[in-house]
């Protein structure tokens, strides 16, 4: 019965940011045939086609349209992530992820659903050598899994354990992006490598000699589309 | 071509980081149970390493005593070091609490350590260990939380009595008191469990219900971490209690069992 639950789970949440994406996808579409129609939808002048095309890349898109969709192997969120982030400015793009571990998905005997914030920051406005796109940033990784809690239950005494179900995680990666211009759907496309430190172990690379830097790190692997 | 330096670099880095440290640089969760093979099962492998010398008959022996290692690795380190200076140690026990928030790469840090000792080493399961998943990856890496083990007729009796963390109300007392018979063959039944009676977690019934199980099995003394410092006490009357320092007191704990008493030696270091 708990092995139909959770293939029942692991299907849900697939299922689900699929139904996300759709959703995210239609909204987008809809809006894609009224800047067709001629709506005003924005309020800026439109005076040649060009521009218009500008705009209505930078400025039409609905706010809770996602920018970019990513798809990412490890870096201690999940045996694969899904994740939509967002141009906020050229530099700062955060990305929501959530991933996902289990002993049919990545070999672990015990779940874990993770949900990440990645506050990238991009450290170079366009392409290095055309193509490398440097990037560091934060992560705030809430695990869902047995036994994490945010705060204790009440049958512990005062600041018993710190909490474990939030950790940060500092990060450094470069992408190498790839401008699909032309394309009318997608911008471009980029994969990615970056090394992170979950907070709990760079505490003890900063605290012990036993734990060496290197030994904080982890790397995860990505590709990334950026949407028109 | 102009444009494949940077890529060739990536692809480089991206390489090295693979073949070199894959392992250790993949993790796709801190909370995540993915026991490598050579840790599965220590406390199984490390009592097959005792024999046959655990099933010959009686002769004083030593067992040196550690416990609450958390992260105090390089602390650790050094008592690894102090440990195996001895040639008269037969093993090691340690006393629970090998992680400070039972993430994945602390179990690991832990045995990467412990298997630096010239002797085996017998873990015990701790409270931080329970936390998160901790308690799968314990039973995964080292085996049943509950168990004993008779080494030249002295019987060890390992009690896991975590409660808190695993949301029980009770410790397993009717396997520890079967597992506390001495049906004579033994010179000694000695329990050693991470968090002694006295604590917090035991409700007062379970902490007198623990010495009584003990007197009713003419047990002398119960072994404990959990405290990180060395206690020598009798609260309840007769039965000795003993809890084990943490290694950051530079403190070892040696058993030196005979035939007719259990004798603690006390080494700083």
């Amino acid at each position: 019965m708990e092995s139909i639950l959770r293939h029942v789970a692991d299907r849900a949440i697939l299922i689900g940011m699929l139904l996300l994406h759709a959703f995210f996808a239609e909204s987008q579409e809809q809006l894609n045939k009224a800047v067709r129609r001629g709506d005003a939808v924005s309020d800026a002048p439109v005076t040649n086609a060009a521009n218009h095309e500008k705009e209505h890349n930078d400025k039409d898109r609905l706010w809770y349209i996602p920018s970019q969709y990513k798809l990412q192997y490890a870096g201690g969120i999940g045996f694969m992530s899904a994740g939509f982030g967002y141009e906020v400015s050229p530099t700062y793009q955060p990305v929501l992820f959530v991933g996902y571990l289990s002993e049919s998905f990545g070999g672990s005997q015990n779940r874990v659903l993770s949900v990440s914030v990645k506050n990238s920051f991009y450290l170079s406005r366009q392409p290095l050598l055309k193509y490398f796109r440097p990037y560091a940033g934060l992560s705030i990784n809430w695990g869902n899994t047995n036994n994490t809690f945010r705060s204790l239950p009440e049958y512990y005494p005062d600041e018993y354990y710190f909490q474990n179900k939030v950790h940060s995680a500092p990060f450094v990666g470069g992408e190498l992006y790839v401008n699909l211009k032309p394309n009318k759907q997608i911008k471009g496309m980029g994969v990615y490598a970056e090394l992170s430190a979950l907070d709990a172990y760079l505490l003890e690379a900063i605290r012990t000699q036993y734990v060496k830097p290197h030994m904080a790190l982890t790397l995860a692997l990505g590709l990334t589309v950026y949407i028109n | 071509m102009k444009t494949s330096s940077p890529f060739a670099i990536f692809t480089a880095i991206l390489v090295s980081l693979f073949t070199s440290s894959c392992e250790e640089v993949i993790e796709y969760s801190p909370y995540q149970n993915i026991v490598p093979k050579k840790w599965k099962n220590q406390n199984i492998s490390n009592y097959n390493a005792l024999l046959p010398a655990a099933n010959e008959v009686f002769e004083p022996f030593k067992v040196a005593l550690i416990a609450d290692t958390h992260t105090y690795y390089d602390e650790f380190e050094k008592q690894v070091k102090f440990i195996n200076s001895f040639t008269d140690i037969d093993f090691v026990i340690h006393l629970g609490d090998v992680t400070l928030s039972a993430n994945s790469r602390e179990f690991e840090w832990y045995s990467d350590i412990m298997n630096k000792l010239n002797v085996p080493v017998i873990t015990i399961i701790g409270n931080h260990d329970c936390l998160g998943n901790g308690y799968s990856i314990y039973t995964d890496m080292f085996g049943e939380s509950n168990f004993y083990f008779e080494y030249r007729d002295v019987k060890f009796v390992i009690f896991d009595d975590i409660i808190w963390e695993k949301h029980i109300a009770d410790p397993d007392f009717t396997w520890f008191n079967n597992a506390l018979k001495n049906d004579g063959s033994y010179k000694h039944v000695i329990p050693f469990a991470h968090i002694a009676p006295w604590d917090d977690q035991f409700s007062m019934g379970n902490e007198l219900y623990y010495n009584y199980i003990l007197e009713e099995n003419h047990i002398s003394l119960s072994v404990h971490g959990h405290d990180h410092h060395y206690k020598w006490k009798q609260p309840y009357g007769e039965v000795n209690y003993m809890t084990v320092p943490s290694p950051d007191k530079q403190e070892l704990i040696i058993l030196d069992i005979h035939a007719e008493a259990v004798q603690v030696e006390r080494l700083n270091y």
